[in-house]
């Protein structure tokens, strides 16, 4: 077991040294290793979050490492969606939310949570529960995100949505038929468009709320391959109900309870070998 | 298996584990040459080096051990991957046990007090080499999920054990005939009972990798000669 | 069902309790089709008491091209027809505007307050003010206060006022309608909410604000009482000034200040003439006035139909 102090001390040194203490990283094993070599790209400080009068997450701390994908599990109501829409602000766009707590932001190590909301949705990109194309044709859905941050060059929108199309698999799918209307296209082929549309601005974090609970079983497949092809290049972090999902794609996985991050580590160690009785009950299916 | 998964991840995960288990058959066969090399010239340096390399072996199976168990809990295998990702944890302890009766060859000829005879440095010789052959067969049909080439294997065992009976006759009359060289003759004894055993598990590969590729167990009398 | 597996007398009494849904299915389908089918055939009625009325001259291209005239046989509804395109086109240039604007700003960016719960309140019920109250408001605040007249543009105006409660409704509705994992999906781009509203928002919200208009338009054209009351002639002989010209700058707003009539106002002065002869003149305007608004209905359903057809 290693604390998050020795991990720390094998960043780059752009990343300030940072002294976390309570917070123990039950990494271990062989791809523990893989993981703890890796920069930060977020680290959530005693994060808390209120719905009016309700607390739905209570002081979570973790880390958000680069290129990696992480996955929540937990049951409904643990608090995996709330904490996954704290990282792009979200819940600022409904009244009578409120933050406690930190998600510093790398690698200029800003506190998220007190910058603007719209500067912060502007670097995190994010993928819904439901396919939600915009009622526009399959190249401006992807487009979207570049059109909004005031890119309108015709070579340039071209360039990134062709990319981003190929990142998320379809490109193939949908290259002869890019000014049909996003409708036209599968549930399936519709969700790997919004994963295209949130890669298109090359976002600094990707988050995925449930991306796969109303697909079938192959298009679930398809987009957790597509899904495990990002982490070359992005950061994603994923909330499933699927805890199998969560087994096959993830490097890092975090069960919550109750509002809690219960327990946090190596995917392979944590489906194997968990440390809390909590973790442990859940994931074999002795839980309430 | 030339079908790709849909999550390729999959694909990936089940041939590293894959690649392991080769490589560990790839370790136990070099520790084999060795050690069978160390035994008919006497090299002692050889067979230090040979129980030192055994360790190798070991931490590969436990590495394969761990594995299997993330994948397992990863990736929901069903048919055939079942039986790969299954395959591959019984195999590696086999592999691992023929690594041990390699060692126990080099620990064994250290205690020799004379070199061994020309005539049954062939028949170990021989022994060896056939062990080294079997072995390379049934890792190529691991490899290649091949049912036909781990039958085979399966049936060559029979020679091996023809082999050890004469060996063993052999020690036992030299034995008899020369108390002086009993202390010699056990120690080859068990060498030869080892090799012996190594085959057996040679064979016991080749079953799990007839019932990885057909999901069959292997059908008919195990080919055995009697024992002396 | 408590009941225990097995047993059979369940299935009877689960097959009466079936038998009689279907039974109240059908009642209620039956008095549903009847009303339906009764409000049809008055509407059939009308129409087709005044098509043969009228017929004689709706068959007559004169009737289309011919200004009013004391002989009955000459008199057509050329001013009015004009009059009423123009004044429809001051009308829809005024009232979409401002209430699609009105709509998106109390659903997007009003505070919820007292003052936007008042707002709501006097919106919805402007639309049900009896039309002629909106006429008085005209006379007084445009014809008077502001000196615009009895014109088309007085006259567009005040049907603007008298449509815009329904408009402003209708955005606001199917506004509401657009699911929230759309705007969550624009809000997740990094988009600001006039981004959000303008490129996606609007144009999901499209097919019912357009119905809304049209349906809006289509009140207005068959008012006469606001039209009347802010004193649109009865008896026109001439047309406004051409909106567009052949020298630069090829527009002219000359026609704004025109005086007019409308069709309904024709329709009522003609029926309010002692001779029968202006009858079939008025059955025939009637008819004319008929097709036009079941026409804009029938393209609101078309448009409707069509960008539903896109968006799904």
């Amino acid at each position: 077991m290693q604390t998050l102090n020795a991990m720390h001390s094998k960043k780059p040194d752009k990343i300030p040294m940072k002294n976390i203490n309570e917070t123990v990283y039950v990494t271990s094993g062989a791809d523990a290793a893989a993981a703890a070599s890796n920069t930060l790209r977020a680290d959530v400080k005693s994060l808390s979050f209120w719905y009016g009068e309700n607390r739905a997450l209570s002081s979570v701390s973790m880390p958000v490492w680069d290129r990696k994908i992480t996955a929540l599990i937990g049951p409904s109501g643990c608090g995996k969606s709330t904490l996954l829409r704290s990282f792009n602000r979200m819940h600022d766009l409904y009244p009578g939310n409120r933050y406690d707590g930190e998600i510093r932001l790398y690698p200029e190590d800003r506190n998220l949570i007190e910058m603007d909301p719209g500067l912060v949705r502007l670097r995190v990109g994010m993928v819904f529960q439901k396919p939600n194309p915009f009622p526009k044709s399959i190249f401006e859905n992807v487009a979207a995100g570049l059109r909004v941050r005031g890119i309108h060059r015709r070579a340039v929108l071209d360039e990134r949505v062709e990319k981003s199309l190929k990142d998320a698999a379809l490109w193939n799918e949908v290259k002869d038929r890019m000014h049909d209307s996003a409708y036209s296209l599968s549930g399936g082929q519709q969700q790997r468009l919004c994963i295209a549309r949130a890669l298109a601005p090359q976002p600094d974090l990707l988050l995925l709320d449930e991306p796969t609970s109303a697909l079938d079983p192959i298009a679930t497949a398809k987009i957790e391959d597509l899904l495990t092809g990002l982490r070359q290049s992005v950061t994603v972090i994923i909330v499933t109900h699927n805890m199998q999902q969560a087994a096959r794609i993830s490097d890092l996985t975090g069960y919550m309870h109750m509002g809690e991050l219960i327990e946090y580590g190596d995917t392979g160690e944590l489906f194997t070998n968990p440390r809390e009785k909590r973790t442990s009950d859940y994931i074999t299916g002795r839980f309430g | 298996m030339a079908d790709k998964h849909t999550l390729r991840i999959f694909d990936e995960d089940l041939e590293k584990l894959r690649a392991e288990v080769i490589k560990l058959a790839g370790q136990v066969e070099d520790e084999l040459t060795r050690a069978l090399t160390a035994l008919i010239s006497g090299d002692h340096n050889l067979a230090r080096e040979v129980i030192a390399s055994d360790r190798q072996a070991d931490a590969l199976q436990d590495a394969i051990n761990v594995h299997t168990a993330h994948v397992l809990a990863r990736q929901q295998a069903m048919a055939s991957d079942l039986r790969a990702i299954l395959a591959a944890s019984r195999v590696a302890p086999h592999l691992e046990r023929i690594g041990d009766y390699a060692k126990n060859t080099a620990k064994r000829l250290q205690r020799l007090s004379t070199p061994i005879d020309p005539d049954m440095t062939a028949q170990f010789y021989w022994m060896g080499e056939r062990i080294k052959s079997m072995l390379r067969r049934v890792t190529d049909a691991y490899m290649r999920d091949d049912a036909e080439l781990a039958n085979v294997t399966w049936a060559d065992d029979a020679e091996l054990d023809a082999v050890y009976s004469r060996l063993f006759e052999r020690l036992l009359n030299i034995m008899r005939d020369d108390n002086k060289r009993v202390a010699d003759g056990t120690q080859l004894l068990f060498i030869a009972k080892g090799l012996e055993r190594a085959g057996d598990h040679v064979t016991d590969i080749a079953e799990e990798v007839y019932l990885m590729v057909t999901g069959k167990p292997l059908q008919g009398p195990r080919p055995k000669v009697e024992e002396a | 069902m408590a009941s225990s597996p097995g047993k059979q007398p369940a299935q009877p009494e689960l097959e009466s309790i079936v038998r009689g849904n279907r039974r109240s299915d059908l009642v209620m389908a039956g008095i549903g089709m009847i009303v339906l089918l009764v409000a049809m055939a008055l509407l059939a009625a009308v129409f087709i008491d005044l098509a043969v009325k009228g017929w004689p001259r709706l068959i007559n291209p004169d009737f289309y091209i011919n200004f009013p005239s004391r002989h009955p046989e000459q008199a057509g509804i050329l001013s009015a027809a004009v009059g009423t395109t123009l004044v429809m086109l001051v009308t829809a240039l005024v009232a979409i505007p401002l209430g699609v604007a009105a709509g998106v700003y109390l659903e997007e960016y009003a505070a919820r307050s007292w003052i936007t719960d008042v707002i709501e309140i006097n919106v919805s019920n402007l639309a049900g003010v009896p039309s002629i109250i909106y006429g008085l408001l005209a006379l007084g605040l445009f014809v008077h206060a502001f000196g615009l007249g009895e014109t088309i543009l007085t006259a567009g105006l005040v049907l603007a006022l008298l449509i815009l409660p329904v408009i402003i409704v209708a955005t606001r509705e199917a506004i509401r309608s657009i699911p929230l994992e759309l705007r969550e999906a624009a809000y997740g781009l990094g988009a600001d909410k006039w981004q959000t509203v303008r490129l996606y928002v609007l144009p999901a919200a499209r097919p019912g604000i357009l119905t809304g208009a049209i349906v809006g338009l289509a009140r207005a054209i068959g008012e006469a009482a606001p039209v009347i009351t802010i004193g649109a002639l009865t008896f026109i002989a001439f047309l406004p000034p051409p909106p567009v010209q052949a020298q630069p700058p090829f527009i002219n707003f000359e026609w704004l200040s025109s005086p007019f009539t409308v069709m309904p106002i024709q329709l009522f002065n003609w029926v309010s003439r002692p001779q029968a002869e202006f009858h079939i003149n008025a059955a025939a305007t009637g008819v004319v006035l008929m097709v036009m608004t079941l026409g804009m209905n029938g393209l609101a359903i078309y448009i409707r139909y069509r960008l539903r057809r896109d968006a799904r």
